[in-house]
């Protein structure tokens, strides 16, 4: 465990933080599912006001510093070097070193809880003044605003190393146009965390000087104003941060189980290039409600995101209309994916209309909106790129009948849990609020969406009960079960340490595509069986049964 | 085997400038507050000067490309886990930071002697300098990459289907 802990391996780094990520996704999603709980019904059930506070803000937080940003750098680590055929990671230890500062980040974060006066319990924005040491005194604040400064180091970190090993590793051959989809999904989203995360770790340290005395946003009437400026330049970012990676992915998986390249590879590049690059001129939208941003500058630039973002989904829908499709579980993630993001997409539209922002502004409209792009995204796309890849991350397969029992629980659930949101935000229905009165009849909506939450769990508990079956008995598959295209795929399952032995030519995106045009099996050139035997089974029926489950 | 290599450069260039244009366009027709152009504008020069710093220092492709990584690092944990101490430090007293402090300073101490060992394996100087029980060393070095030939016709790009 100890040589697990400290290893300078790529995929152990990268599997640890997505591990490590994971375990704070399902703390943070016992957070939600009481809350949830106590919105069941009106009256206080069994949390106090302040305890709800400390919960949403610790369920926001966890979510994004915790479970969506190291998840998605997480992968990257694992899989980038792998897809550019490189045989290591760039400054390994720097990418160890953001690790360790991320889990111990999370440690300090909930150490809150031990404290006297409690955890945070402002939100994960922690808006100022709300989070000065008058509002909101004790240790526990403390630790949050240094678990933050922690966690956003331990990415920054992370983040250089595979900017570093994109510019400087790649196999002979591997030009920036041949890297496949989701490293540049991973180099963009890189762009987005070296310019937008020094600024949170900045802010942060300047919130804390200003709770300890020393006059920064208190110092001026403004002051709140530009802590809002700061902390959304960093706060609208992540949002893309967090899914940029899984479109990548997504779209790799949709190309395979099309059985075919990903429709406008190029120009699906320069709309990622593009997308992200509004995305870091779109924090003033989350201001509107202030009065002191340039709305109409703020809405064009949220609104236009509309065309790179279209761009994307043309190339998701072309690459599926003209394939012959497996409706295996990592497509049917996929298909998810794009379905509910739709969802978030076209909300944030609305929100991005000041006249209709001031409407919806802090209700649950807002809450569903942001909801369907980090569930419909994130987890979603995180699920897609689990079931994936885990052949490759263990050699087994996942169960596919307990895979697609995991989507459907967790498609019905994000409907049922965030759908009756968009309602009651519509109605009037504030968030971050541990109650609601009888009168306003919000009830029903609320179940609902309760009962979504606990499907959503009850999704999540079966995918765990997979992923531990699947590691013992999952069925044992060769280097590349899905006749996958990128170089990750060249390779043993799972890889050794230094990835490859032998690579094939690089000479488009899909290396492996191009030669199983040309009537070559990747796999034999560069030295690999196709199947590996399980002890038990023969090559035939062990090789068979893989194919059978992936089709 | 060795090959130079494409630039990374363009696409952090093309961003910065994506960058550049967004915050012009805010400011010329939008008249944005000083705040917008200071942190859109700052992000669009620190990735073009990025850039720069990429396309000035090209390098040839490592084929190799395994160095002699160590198999782990524990001083590189230690490090972080001491940075953590100061950070709760800050917190919960100046007692905490000065016993981070202390062991942060153990803590770059252990990664640059871990660094120095690996550069010296990296000169096979093992058993010159008397390293090869220094911790961390145990990794092997990568075997030499293999490319195989193919077909030697290059293929026309990305868009094939």
């Amino acid at each position: 465990m100890t040589a697990v802990l400290s290893s300078t391996d790529h995929k152990r780094i990268g599997l640890i933080t997505t591990v490590t990520a994971f375990c704070f996704f399902l703390i943070g999603g016992a957070l939600a599912l009481t809350m949830r709980a106590e919105l069941q019904k009106p009256g206080m059930q069994f949390l106090t006001e302040h305890t709800y506070n400390e919960l949403f803000t610790m369920h926001g937080s966890t979510m994004f510093y915790l479970f969506a940003a190291p998840v998605v750098l997480g992968v990257g680590l694992y899989f980038v070097p792998l897809q550019i055929g490189a045989a290591r990671l760039l400054w390994p230890r720097t990418a160890l070193l953001g690790y360790w500062l991320f889990a111990a980040g999370g440690v300090l974060m909930y150490s809150g809880f031990l404290t006297q006066q409690g955890a945070a319990s402002f939100g994960w924005t922690a808006y100022f003044p709300l989070s000065d040491a008058n509002a909101t005194p004790g240790v526990g604040v403390d630790f949050w605003v240094l678990a933050v400064i922690m966690a956003t180091t331990g990415g920054l970190l992370q983040a250089v190393s595979l900017l570093g090993t994109i510019v400087r590793l790649r196999a002979p051959g591997m030009t920036m146009l041949r890297m496949p989809l989701f490293t540049w999904s991973q180099l963009v989203t890189v762009f987005m965390v070296i310019t937008g995360f020094p600024v949170l770790i900045v802010t942060m340290a300047l919130l804390q000087m200003d709770r300890e005395g020393v006059g920064i946003f208190s110092a001026s009437p403004e002051g709140s104003v530009t802590y809002q400026h700061l902390f959304w330049f960093y706060g609208h970012p992540v949002v893309y941060v967090v899914f940029f990676p899984l479109v990548g992915a997504v779209g790799e998986i949709i190309a395979t189980f099309s059985r075919r390249r990903f429709f406008g590879f190029r120009v699906t590049i320069l709309s990622l290039l593009l997308f992200s690059a509004i995305s870091m001129a779109v924090w003033g939208h989350h201001m509107f409600a202030t009065n002191q941003v340039s709305n109409r500058y703020f809405s064009l630039t949220s609104t236009i995101l509309l065309v790179p973002a279209g761009i994307e989904y043309f190339g998701f829908l072309a690459t599926m209309a003209g394939g012959r499709i497996r409706f295996a579980s990592p497509m049917l993630f996929a298909i998810g994916f794009v379905l509910l993001f739709l969802i978030g997409g076209l909300t944030g539209i609305m929100v991005a209309s000041p006249p209709l922002d001031y409407h919806v502004h802090d209700t649950y409209f807002v809450v569903a909106h942001f909801h369907y792009t980090l569930f419909g995204g994130t987890v979603f796309g995180l699920f897609a790129a689990i079931h994936y890849w885990f052949p490759k991350v263990t050699g087994r397969l996942l169960d596919e009948r307990l895979a697609k029992a995991t989507f459907g629980l967790l498609f019905a659930g994000a409907l049922a849990t965030f759908i009756p949101m968009f309602i009651l935000g519509s109605e009037g229905m504030t968030r971050r609020v541990a109650d609601y009165l009888p009168v306003h009849h919000w009830t029903t909506l609320n179940t609902i969406s309760t009962l979504g939450a606990f499907t959503i769990a009850l999704g999540v508990l079966v995918f765990l009960v997979n992923l531990m079956r699947s590691l013992r008995l999952g069925e044992r598959v060769g280097p590349d079960p899905w006749e996958g295209q990128t170089l990750e795929w060249a390779t043993t399952s799972p890889p050794p340490r230094h990835n490859f032995a032998a690579l094939p030519p690089v000479r488009s995106h899909t290396p492996l595509f191009d030669l199983r045009e040309k009537g070559r099996d990747p796999l034999r050139e560069v030295g690999l069986r196709r199947f590996h035997p399980s002890p038990s089974s023969s090559e035939e029926k062990g090789g068979n049964a893989a194919m059978e489950a992936a089709r | 085997m060795s090959e130079k290599r494409k630039p990374a450069y363009p696409p952090l260039a093309l961003w910065g400038v994506f960058l550049s244009v967004l915050t012009g366009v805010g400011v010329i027709f939008f008249g944005t507050s000083v705040s917008t152009p200071a942190l859109l504008g700052g992000a669009a020069a620190f990735a073009l000067l990025l850039a720069l710093a990429l396309a000035v220092t090209r390098r040839s492709v490592q084929v190799e490309g395994g160095g002699t990584d160590p198999e782990g690092s524990p001083a590189t944990v230690w490090l972080a886990l001491s940075l953590a101490l100061t950070m709760a430090g800050v917190a919960l007293g100046p007692w905490l930071v000065f016993i981070g402090g202390g062991m942060t300073l153990i803590g770059v101490g252990g990664v640059v002697r871990e660094l120095r060992a690996q550069r010296a394996a990296g000169r096979g100087e093992f058993a010159a300098q008397g390293l090869a029980k220094a911790p961390g060393l145990t990794g092997p070095h990568p075997p030499p990459l293999r490319q195989v030939e193919v077909d030697a016709a290059p293929h026309a790009g990305g868009e094939k289907r």
